[in-house]
């Protein structure tokens, strides 16, 4: 049930976001100095007076750009940036841990040596020295975001790798001559297919939060790009006078990230629950 | 005629007592060799220093150790070339050792590919072939069934239709039976011993079973301590035993209708 509410909630989005240009055709930056801070729709059914009209379903913002059009082209931006990052995080961890559980001894000393550098740094503040060095782009954040979120992957693929590696099967493999590549193509790897596709949803939130929040203190992507994190920063002074410029981009990140959350819980259970 | 011969076996673990302490032994293709011993005799040990497998922190030398003509120790000598193709080894539970996650055509077509390379459609007719031969029924359909839908006595026989893929010279079969129940036992002795004779197979059996050693066994050497106490014919050795540790082994192999005598301890043990 969770799977599939995540699933059709993360297509909504997706769909908007690929579609959303042809669906709507407004510019998200074309400003409107006139038409600034007018309501989402929704506010002339208790206010007679309103300002809202079908124009800007969502309102506009204070230089009077369209709301949604900002909302479905900030979609365009967390995506991409939540699974590409994830997507490479979980690949790099997955890397690391196998490594490590499989070969042991001094290769797994070393590799837990970089696990746990990893682990003691504080990720906001190393991305946020790395963005203010490098420079806030997308391509910035995605690289720090990936080499920052692949703990969780490396963790738990090293352990899961160490038990795999001690059935019978891949015991019948080596006898029988598989290499030690194809031992962890065959054997290992389909054992770990499932738990990294749960911790991939978990980095997927996690990386789009991750761009957020530099946005938000200004550190990420750069104005005037409509990221949700960005549009949460400039509407916050308009919080009292328009609190749907907070609302909109909130209600649409945590959409997102519920419905990751959602998918990855659902995936775990089911996980757990087979024989 | 290619013999796998070893000599002077020595396996340590750091310490000062040996796991396996100087055993030689040969083996000619067509050939039964059983090792014979209790837990922790070294008799598995010996098996993986063959195939090169020992576990980590294990040491390691030999006077020889010779498939052929070809040297086992020398670091030139890859072993993912000779496991599968020129030995091969099974194991003693057939329940889990094949992975639950692919058929069964799939793994036996595997072991070919591997070292055949090849089209597909060669290693499924090597399979549907051999798991004929080791008397798995309906031979073509199986190979499209998971390992949970076989009985363990399919799955042993699978096992060793995997293990003879690629037309191995040795095999090594660590326990083959004992984790099978009494009758299937007897159907998976005598089909080794077939396939023994067959395909001129050179079998080393690993076992602490005597009744599987007099079925099938030729030679036999009894195991304790990481030595070699007794070696010789198998009825020799059984109709009579030199060592008194043999005897004892034989003394205690249980006899329906007969009061049980006990296999003592270590330090019981006259010698």
């Amino acid at each position: 049930m969770g799977l599939w509410i995540g699933l059709a909630i993360l297509a909504v989005i997706a769909l908007l976001a690929l579609a959303g240009p042809w669906l709507l055709p407004r510019d998200p930056m074309a400003q409107n100095i006139m038409n600034r801070r007018i309501p989402p729709i929704w506010d002339a059914w208790f206010n007679p007076a309103s300002k809202a009209s079908v124009e800007h379903l969502l309102g506009t913002d204070r230089l009077g750009r369209d709301y949604l059009a900002r909302v479905i082209a900030g979609a365009r931006i967390s995506l991409p940036i939540g699974f590409i990052t994830a997507g490479v995080a979980v690949t790099i961890g997955a890397a690391i841990g196998i490594a490590a559980g499989y070969w042991r001894g001094r290769v797994d000393a070393a590799l837990s040596f970089v696990i746990q550098t990893r682990l003691s740094l504080p990720i906001m503040l190393v991305a946020l020295t790395s963005i203010s060095l490098l420079g806030g782009s997308l391509s910035v954040i995605i690289i720090t975001g990936s080499l920052l979120l692949w703990d969780r992957a490396a963790i738990v693929s090293r352990t899961m790798t160490m038990q795999l590696s001690e059935r019978d099967y891949v015991r019948v493999a080596k006898v029988l001559g598989a290499t030690n590549w194809q031992i962890i193509r065959r054997e290992i790897l389909p054992g770990l297919r499932n738990a990294l596709l749960i911790i991939f949803t978990i980095e997927l939130g996690n990386a789009i939060l991750l761009e957020a929040s530099l946005s938000f203190l200004g550190l990420g992507l750069p104005p005037p790009a409509p990221s949700w994190g960005l549009m949460l920063a400039e509407a916050r002074e308009d919080i009292f006078a328009a609190p749907w410029m907070i609302a909109v981009p909130g209600v649409a990140l945590l959409l997102t990230v519920f419905a990751t959350g959602l998918i990855g819980d659902a995936l775990q259970t089911g996980e757990q629950t087979q024989p | 005629m290619t013999r796998l011969a070893v000599e002077n076996l020595r396996i340590t673990f750091g310490g000062n007592i040996p796991a396996v302490d100087g055993v030689s032994f040969a083996i000619e293709r067509g050939k039964v060799l059983a090792i014979v011993g209790e837990s922790g005799s070294g008799k598995s040990m010996t098996s993986l220093a063959l195939m090169g497998l020992l576990p980590r922190g294990a040491r390691m030398s030999a006077t020889t150790m010779r498939l052929g003509d070809l040297d086992l120790t020398a670091s030139s000598t890859r072993m993912t070339d000779i496991r599968g193709r020129r030995m091969a080894m099974i194991f003693q539970d057939p329940m889990t050792c094949l992975n639950p996650v692919y058929t069964i055509g799939n793994q036996l077509e595997e072991v070919y590919l591997q070292h055949n390379g090849g089209r597909r459609s060669a290693a499924r007719e090597r399979a549907i072939y051999l798991l004929d031969r080791v008397g798995v029924p309906m031979a073509r359909e199986r190979l499209r069934q998971y390992p949970h839908q076989m009985s363990g006595g399919l799955r042993q026989r699978v096992m060793i239709a995997m293990a003879l893929m690629c037309e191995p010279e040795f095999l090594i079969a660590d326990e083959p039976t004992t984790a099978l129940d009494v009758t299937t036992q007897i159907q998976v002795l005598d089909l080794l011993t077939e396939l023994k004779d067959d395909f001129g197979l050179g079998l080393l059996l690993i076992t602490h079973d005597l009744g599987v050693v007099a079925r099938i066994a030729g030679e036999v050497c009894v195991m304790r301590r990481g030595v070699f106490v007794e070696t010789g014919g198998v009825a020799d050795v059984f109709a009579n035993p030199q060592h008194a540790y043999t005897r004892q082994l034989l003394d205690a192999v249980p006899v329906l209708g007969q009061p049980k005598k006990r296999l003592l301890p270590d330090g019981a043990l006259s010698l």
